[in-house]
């Protein structure tokens, strides 16, 4: 490349005032020279043509002067490598990219950053073991937390499981988190409450609940004509600066197999609290079918738990009785990882595993009060006949409703109702919209152990967020151009971060600079121009688009 | 579920049956106020009046060959800072409701308090071509439905109008059935909604008998649609390509006037208007010294392709935008074809319905495979 | 490159910062080889790119223009690229119908990765646009 040619035609662009061939821009002396060189041609602005490792915004802090004055274009990779063997190519391709940054700079306007101040607290919805577990870990850093639970007790759906497969005492790990919980000064619980608004931003989250009791008894009160006194109805506000969502989920209630028409069959829950409340009596055969309402089309998903119950409950009926008969009708069976020896220790145990598809499902039948399952085997290729004292249903895991949650806080759910994190690989426990994050049953089917790692994770999160002082926002981000502004709001509905609202006072739309990640697409939504990038105007495109023509 | 009552024509007309519907509605209070076009004292010309007074209406012709202004602007003008309080009948052509539902899309207008009656519409004449008719005969909205009634071809109607796909309105409260009505006998009035039924309740009409709607509105559209396909043929044939669309391009003088008389567009400030499209005089030298000459001012195509992009989806072919063009460019035509090409892209009717979401504020995954790989 | 033996088209590319500038980067560092003819502009999402600036690239005389973003599914902003892809859609429908050359406009999905994708592309696009010929909107002044 024949930089001497470049360096002419740079000199004689619009608004150049010095040009200089640096060997390394990387260094130290490099930097303070440039400087130098800027404040001499008082300079509003430069442009570096450097290789694609090259770290502008250093460089800009070096010198002391805001990023968005200094374009980089990266000369080796686009001009100088790509075309090799051909440097008359090679040169015309730098000019004209030159040319391009030039005026992208000379149309540049500065874009200072906008700050905001943190409230470092953080609101928990939902007191089950994931939103406790987080809450403690969000405590533990230091910061004040916030629990809100809709039931009269925390604990979610644990408080119904007694044991795991790997036989931990379920209800002794309950009691010790709860009365950690309720005994730490930095966290305050709220049960029997449910959130009824929230507004704000990450950072800055303002968040109203009201409690059920005072809330019936203000009903109540008004029915019966009284006044309601302005306190007792009154909700307390939060101010928080993230918010974790572990609404949780339950057992689904099974349709099919007779379940609620014969007292013997029962779910794998039902079943676990009979084996240690010891209700159960003498047993003889036990049945189990699996993904009872999972994996099927009204509910596609595995529920991922349901098979180390089954086992769970198998081995614990062949604790009690060696002798009794255990048959698991299932489809495949989901014993992931470690839990592999369990299922190789059920089948040594005796019990046995039959595999149905689903086009030919188990037949219930119920005889004079007595249970008689027929099935195919596959193996044997005909039918198998099993008369159980006890059938239990591996029922699938469902989210609890969250859509009233949904609404108020613009967060995404599945097709199946569950949350919707960010990114499956990079942004598990996040949202998309900042500062809320999530963990728990209310995202997905997980054991206990798998739901505290995740709790703990969105726990991280939290505080990562929480431990900054002050909350900066991007550089490029977007605004409005109030007098242009139709109100029509196309651009909120194209806002993937809900960084946009409406000021419905004065009919036209606002910048939550907090959440707006400089994306553009309200640039492109807005046939009048009104919304723009600050620091990457429309102006600065099309002139970048004349001059590489 | 339309339920329909019968409006039995008196002596006097169509257009008095219709001005006796309105009276009735302002003098039950079933409305509050009553937009529809009234007779200029010239009797030249119509102009949609908003009117609270039973006897202003003794003056209103809906039926009026003629459509001026397009409703859907009069209304967003009237509801876009805040919406009315009191109830206020509205009588519009389908391609007015069809627009205005698009304006309440883009939060331009609000139908809260709102009575929409959306008439069955033949057809319109261009403003002049009114003014001549009016000349002929004293009562234009009587006489236009004479001539529908006796079938007789109109060299006058619009050519919006005689491709129009949607002679009935789409969403209304309450519907004008015209078309298959014998309506010099009577009319039949159709109420598609809680509020249209409040209305047409508190009117104490007979109910209606069977109606031959359907079929007649199948035949007109049938027919409409032979016209539109042959409208279109010629448009490509006439339009196609850089030098026939520089031509056709020519005449235009960048009034703006299309983008102003058309409902969608909404802008405060267009961006044409805008600084975005400013130049200094060096650039506009540059630019001739690269051709050897330019045509000034500048982006006189690129106007009317931006603005296409812009609002095409939302066309409902009112055709408003070729009768305000001073040199007669056939904007509604090359719009108008081209929306037929991209609203089926998206399968979006405009105008269909209130909830239905703008084409281009949202997107489906698993759709358009081919672009990024054509 | 002399013009002895044909037109050398100019090509204005909108690369997205995330996937395919980080791709043209990427071709660039492995030496691969793609025509000097591509002005590539930086913008943040494929979703940033107004029509406009694309209408204007093609009135303004490009010979093509190419618009590139992340593979549909995995846009740093979510759903940036399959709103570009609807405008996209309106756009292309609309020059085509207006007879406008509507193929001199192309619309690619380039990720990060993809250097070699990014080269192959533009020569492809190059290769064409040379075959098109030069664009009448670069030579007419009626316009």
């Amino acid at each position: 490349m024949d930089m001497g040619k470049l360096a002419e035609a740079a000199k004689a662009m619009a608004g150049v005032v010095h040009v200089e061939e640096v060997p390394f821009l990387c260094t130290k002396e490099a930097v303070s020279s440039i400087g130098a060189k800027i404040r001499q041609h008082k300079a509003n602005g430069a442009v570096l043509a450097t290789c694609a490792l090259f770290a502008t915004k250093k460089l800009a802090a070096g010198i002391g002067i805001d990023p968005c004055l200094v374009q980089t274009f990266n000369l080796r990779e686009e001009a100088a490598w790509s075309n090799k063997g051909n440097p008359e190519a090679a040169t015309r391709k730098a000019i004209a990219l030159t040319r391009m940054a030039v005026e992208r700079v000379r149309l540049q306007e500065a874009c200072p950053m906008r700050v905001m101040d943190m409230k470092q607290a953080a609101l928990v919805i939902g007191g089950g073991l994931a939103g406790m577990v987080a809450a403690q870990s969000i405590a533990d850093s230091g910061f004040d937390v916030h629990l809100v639970e809709k039931e009269t007790e925390l604990g979610g759906n644990a408080r119904r499981i007694y044991s795991t497969v790997q036989g931990s005492d379920v209800q002794a790990l309950l009691r010790d988190t709860i009365e950690k919980i309720e005994n730490d000064p930095k966290i305050h619980v709220y049960k029997d409450a449910e959130v009824s608004e929230i507004s704000g931003y990450a950072g800055n989250f303002q968040v109203a609940f009201a409690q059920q009791r005072e809330a019936a008894k203000v009903e109540a009160e008004q029915e019966a004509g009284q006044e309601a006194s302005p306190e007792k109805g009154s909700k307390p506000l939060l101010e928080v600066g993230a918010i974790v969502l572990a609404t949780g989920g339950e057992g689904g209630i099974p349709t099919e197999y007779l379940y609620g028409k014969n007292e013997r069959v029962v779910t794998q829950e039902e079943f676990e609290k009979r084996l240690f409340d010891g209700t159960l009596g003498n047993v003889k055969s036990v049945a189990m079918i699996q993904c009872v309402g999972s994996r099927d089309e009204k509910r596609p998903y595995c529920s991922r738990v349901c098979c180390s119950q089954a086992l769970k409950n198998a081995l614990r009926v062949k604790e009690m009785s060696p002798g009794a008969e255990v048959v698991v009708f299932c489809r495949d069976l989901m014993s992931y990882g470690f839990l592999e020896q369990y299922y190789t220790l059920a089948r040594d145990k005796g019990v046995l595993f039959i595999r149905y598809e689903l086009d030919k499902k188990p037949e219930v039948k119920d005889e004079g009060g007595k249970l008689k399952i027929q099935a195919v085997e596959p193996a044997l290729r005909g039918m198998v006949t099993v008369e159980p004292d006890w059938l239990v249903l591996s029922a699938p895991i469902v989210p609890n409703d969250q859509s009233k949650l949904v609404e108020i806080m613009g967060v995404e759910t599945t097709e199946d109702g569950f949350f919707k994190e960010a990114e499956v690989k990079f942004r598990p426990v996040d949202f998309v919209k900042d500062g809320i994050f999530v963990c728990g049953l209310g995202h997905s089917p997980r054991s206990i152990s798998e739901s505290i790692v995740q709790a703990q994770a969105a726990g991280e999160r939290t505080v990562a967020l929480l431990s900054r002082p002050q909350l900066s926002s991007g550089r490029v981000v977007s605004e409005v151009r109030e007098r242009w502004c139709a109100g029509c709001e196309m651009c909120i509905q194209v806002c993937p971060y809900d960084a946009r609202y409406k000021d419905e006072e004065r009919g036209i739309v606002l910048v939550r600079e907090a959440l707006c990640q400089g994306c553009g697409a309200c640039v492109v939504a807005c046939p009048s121009g009104a919304a723009r990038l600050r620091g990457f105007s429309d102006t600065q495109i099309l002139s970048m688009t004349e001059v590489a023509i | 579920m339309a339920k329909s009552a019968t409006l039995t024509a008196g002596g006097g007309g169509v257009v008095k049956s219709l001005q006796q519907l309105l009276k009735d509605m302002l003098e039950k209070k079933l409305v509050e106020a009553v937009l529809v076009p009234l007779e200029l004292p010239s009797k030249e010309g119509v102009v949609q009046s908003l009117v609270t007074r039973p006897a202003a209406l003794d003056s209103a012709n809906p039926l009026a060959p003629v459509l001026p202004v397009n409703t859907a602007n009069v209304l967003s003008k009237m509801t876009r800072l805040a919406s009315s309080e009191k109830k206020v009948a509205v009588v519009a052509r389908p391609c007015e409701l069809r627009a205005l539902v698009e304006l309440v899309k883009l939060k331009q207008a609000c139908l809260n308090n709102i009575v929409l009656i959306g008439m069955d519409c033949y057809g319109t004449y261009s403003v002049l071509d009114y003014k001549q008719f009016a000349t002929e005969t004293p009562n234009t909205g009587d006489e236009f439905m004479k001539g529908i009634k006796a079938g007789q071809a109109d060299s006058r109607l619009r050519e919006a109008c005689q491709i129009c796909e949607y002679p009935y309105p789409l969403l209304a409260d309450i519907t004008i059935g015209l078309i298959g009505s014998d309506f010099d006998k009577e009319i039949l009035l159709l109420a598609n909604t809680p509020l249209g039924q409040q209305v047409v309740d508190g009117l104490g009409l007979p109910e209606a008998q069977a109606d031959g709607r359907q079929a007649a509105i199948d035949k007109l559209v049938g027919d409409r649609v032979k016209r539109r396909d042959e409208v279109f043929e010629q448009t490509l044939a006439e339009t196609k390509g850089l030098e026939k669309l520089t031509s056709i391009f020519a005449p235009c003088i960048g009034c703006h006037n299309c983008r102003d008389m058309c409902p969608i567009c909404y802008c405060k400030e267009c961006v044409f208007d805008s600084d975005t499209f400013s130049f200094e005089a060096d650039k506009y030298v540059g630019w001739a010294e690269k051709k050897g000459a330019i045509r000034m001012p500048t982006d006189t195509l690129f106007f009317h392709v931006i603005r296409l992009n812009h609002m095409v989806t939302s066309c409902v072919g009112c055709g408003l935008c070729q009768e305000a063009c001073p040199n007669s460019v056939p904007v509604f035509r090359i719009f108008r074809f081209v929306g037929s090409k991209v609203q089926p892209t998206f399968d979006y009717v405009p105008g269909r319905d209130v909830e239905e979401e703008l084409p281009l504020t949202t997107y489906k995954e698993d759709e358009l495979q081919k672009v990024g790989y054509e | 490159m002399s013009d002895n033996n044909g037109f050398e088209p100019t090509i204005v590319g909108y690369f997205c910062n995330w996937c395919t500038y980080a791709g043209a980067d990427l071709a660039g560092s492995s030496r691969l080889q793609y025509p000097h003819n591509v002005r590539g502009i930086r913008v943040m999402c494929s979703s940033s790119v107004d029509p406009m600036y694309l209408l204007r690239a093609l009135f303004g005389g490009a010979d093509g223009v190419i618009l590139c973003g992340c593979e549909p599914g995995d846009c740093h902003y979510i759903s940036g690229n399959y709103k570009a892809r609807r405008r996209m859609m309106v756009l292309k429908t609309v020059l085509e119908t207006l007879g406008l050359e509507g193929d001199r406009l192309w619309m690619r999905w380039i990720g990060a990765p993809d250097g070699p994708k990014f080269a192959k592309t533009m020569n492809e696009f190059t290769e064409l646009i040379r075959e098109k010929g030069p664009n009448p909107l670069g030579t007419a002044w009626n316009v």
